[in-house]
């Protein structure tokens, strides 16, 4: 589409300097989008084992935690639950992959974990409970990882959207509107070239 | 002399009546119990409970004769009372002794017998008949002891 | 050396021949291994539900309850609690009941105190031989609540204990502690010398169990030993060896113990959960098969005392078969963790 300019060597001046501010932006920010799409193939591998491996280790704590529980009352599971000293201390910081801020956790555990009698629970419990305690961490990390695919999609979705427009929207916009100055000039050109030719005659 | 045979004769007689009647009145007291017992769990099992219960009890009628016994012999019910010496006496009271005292034993082993049968049916209701054989093996010695003690009062002549 | 190798004489006191007759009836509701073999091979919890309703007793408690684990869970264990009851109701029944309502009634301590501690308000109340809502009031201060001595003692103790230390562990660990000094005096004032030896065994194998346990949680002695008190059959030091010591120092201390070939079999200690697990069911196994054969005997606290403890058992079997059933866990594993159970 042409822009809704005046023909004139001014505007073909500006436009012309658009046109390379535009090329020049168009291609920083495609080497952009390029090292995006590179980091973010490479976080969302890492997540790939990452999960992989959480998964297997989810699906065993759930095991031992089912294998206690065939031996725990309703009473003794709610004792279990009732009263715990163990405390979660999670840190949040940030850092930057290409430009883009992504959330990083640090998660430590603190005191003992084992409330509960010696007595009266089933050893299973202990393996349960060291197990999600082993799998704990792990989530956290993988939650990090999750939230800094999902920035670095949105991100990689914007600079996209630029690129795009810049290259099948502006960029052929100001060609046109150049090109369209252009002819119109050399037609006030060859016009006054006639004229000229007239008055000498 | 004050005592005399016919006092001793009494002895016999009281001992054979009352030991045999201790003896089931123990043995049917355990049995009672246990089958108390079952019945309150299951009060459809009274027929059964009862039977094993007054097993021991047989015991006791057993002494309860071999004490008639004597006393028909001593004439004490009904007609006239016969003389007894010292030795007859001495000797009616050894013979009312087997009777005595093995139905005193007897009854409580019985008794306990009974307890654990109607435990037994108390599980296996289909053994009804097993576990009446197993007290009533214990009456046999009961009864030869009721045969032993009328043999031998048999044998003593009174005048 | 203790005395729980040797096989002791039964009391055959014909007082207890009332308790024995209604406990003849009641066996019929005992498990034996037939049906605990077909339970396993069913695919969900109904079924299972429905072998089990074969025995009687048993299928009277399961009647119209939801057939998920939890409904079942409690409906099993008010029926075990029921049982107790109405043995314990008896003059003669009431020292052989008050070993499992004990463990019943020192569970509703901890959980009346720990609840307090997390300051949640009341939640449901599970069987008790006490009013929850006086030990309640108690344990928030009331100390007018009128409460029987031995829980009175706990409850304040643990309360004191906790305020000084703040550690959590130590609430069960000093509660567990009363229990096993009430259990030794149950042992010491027993009429049978059968039940005497098996509360032995059963509070040594606590302690051990216990031991293994704070071995595997890497304990500090100094948490562990609240739980120990001075008796005639384990000294601090054994318990301190396990704990403490290499793996190897466990077997030697059970062979001194003379419990080597009960809790491990042939094999050597394993710092393990699993490994753990099995010793719990090798435990549990020793006493069934300790009180076992004293099942026919027609007098005395013996079969009176085997058959709750049978009870005991079977509700621990049902809840491995009713969850494993849910959670899809396979035969053999099931198989694996069932207790023997009182009648094969």
């Amino acid at each position: 589409m042409r822009l809704n300019v005046n023909p004139n060597r001014m505007e073909l001046m500006k436009l012309k300097n658009r046109l390379a501010m535009a090329r020049r932006g168009h291609k920083l920010l495609k080497d952009k989008l390029d090292a995006l799409v590179q980091d973010f193939i490479k976080v969302v591998r890492e997540n790939r084992t990452l999960r992989r491996d959480i998964e297997a280790e989810i699906i065993k704590a759930f095991e031992a935690q089912n294998k206690a529980s065939l031996m725990l009352s309703e009473e003794d599971k709610e004792l279990v639950t009732t009263l715990t000293q163990q405390k979660i201390v999670l840190h949040v910081t940030t850092r930057h992959i290409t430009g883009v801020k992504v959330p990083h956790f640090d998660v430590h555990l603190e005191g003992n974990p084992y409330s509960y009698s010696l007595v009266t629970t089933p050893a299973e419990l202990d393996e349960a409970l060291s197990s999600f305690f082993q799998v704990l961490p792990l989530m956290i990390k993988l939650a990090e990882a999750e939230k800094a695919i999902e920035l670095l999609a949105v991100e990689i979705q914007k600079t996209r959207r630029r690129v795009n427009s810049l290259e099948y929207v502006l960029i052929p916009n100001l060609e046109e509107t150049i090109k369209y100055i252009n002819l119109k000039l050399d037609e006030l050109a060859r016009s006054s070239v006639t004229r000229i030719m007239r008055i000498k005659r | 002399m004050i005592i005399d045979g016919l006092t001793i004769a009494y002895l016999g007689s009281a001992l054979a009546i009352g030991l045999a009647g201790i003896g089931s009145a123990i043995g049917v007291g355990i049995a009672g119990e246990a089958g108390a017992g079952v019945l309150t769990e299951d009060p459809g099992k009274f027929g059964t409970v009862l039977i094993l219960q007054a097993l021991p009890g047989t015991q006791g009628i057993y002494g309860l004769l071999s004490g008639f016994y004597v006393m028909i012999k001593l004439g004490l019910l009904g007609g006239s009372p016969v003389t007894v010496s010292v030795l007859q006496g001495v000797q009616i009271l050894f013979a009312c002794l087997p009777v005595a005292i093995v139905c005193w034993f007897s009854a409580i082993a019985q008794g306990k017998t009974a307890a654990a049968s109607i435990g037994m049916i108390a599980r296996r209701p289909e053994e009804t008949g097993k576990a009446i054989i197993l007290p009533a093996m214990v009456e046999t010695y009961a009864i030869l002891s009721l045969l032993a003690t009328i043999l031998l009062l048999n044998t003593i002549k009174l005048g | 050396m203790t005395t729980i190798q040797e096989k002791p004489v039964a009391t055959q006191n014909t007082a207890y021949a009332y308790l024995v007759g209604r406990i003849r009836m009641l066996e019929r509701g005992v498990l034996n291994g037939r049906i605990l073999e077909s339970a396993l091979k069913v695919e969900d919890v109904e079924q299972v539900v429905r072998i089990i309703s074969e025995l009687p007793y048993l299928s009277e408690a399961l009647q119209n309850i939801p057939k998920a684990p939890a409904p079942l869970d409690d409906a099993l264990m008010s029926h075990f609690w029921e049982t107790l009851k109405e043995v314990g109701r008896q003059k003669l029944g009431k020292n052989l009941s008050l070993f499992f309502q004990y463990s019943f009634d020192f569970n509703d301590i901890k959980l009346i105190i720990k609840r307090h501690l997390a300051k949640k308000a009341s939640g449901r109340e599970y069987p008790g031989t006490f009013d929850w809502k006086k030990v309640s009031h108690f344990v928030s201060g009331e100390t007018g609540e009128h409460l029987s001595d031995v829980y009175r003692r706990a409850i304040e103790e643990t309360l004191a204990v906790y305020e000084s230390t703040h550690h959590v562990q130590i609430v069960e660990l000093v509660l567990d502690r009363v229990y096993l000094q009430e259990v030794m005096n149950m042992a010491e004032i027993s009429e049978s010398p059968v039940i005497k030896n098996w509360l032995i065994a059963f509070f040594m194998f606590t302690f051990f169990r216990s031991a293994f346990r704070a071995k595997y949680q890497e304990s500090k002695f100094e948490l562990y030993r609240t739980i120990y008190f001075k008796n005639p059959y384990l000294s601090l030091e054994d318990l301190s060896d396990i704990i403490t010591g290499p793996d190897e120092k466990i077997g030697e201390v059970l062979v001194h113990s003379g419990m080597k070939n009960i809790l491990l079999g042939e094999g050597e200690y394993r710092n393990d959960p699993y490994y753990l697990a099995e010793i719990e069911k090798n435990m549990d196994n020793y006493l069934m098969r300790f009180i076992r054969p004293y099942r026919t005997l027609t007098f005395g606290p013996e079969p009176v005392f085997g058959f709750l403890y049978a009870k005991s058992i079977d509700i621990k079997n049902l809840r491995i078969l009713l969850h494993g059933k849910y959670f899809g866990i396979g035969e053999n594993e099931l198989r694996n963790k069932l207790r023997e159970c009182y009648y094969e």
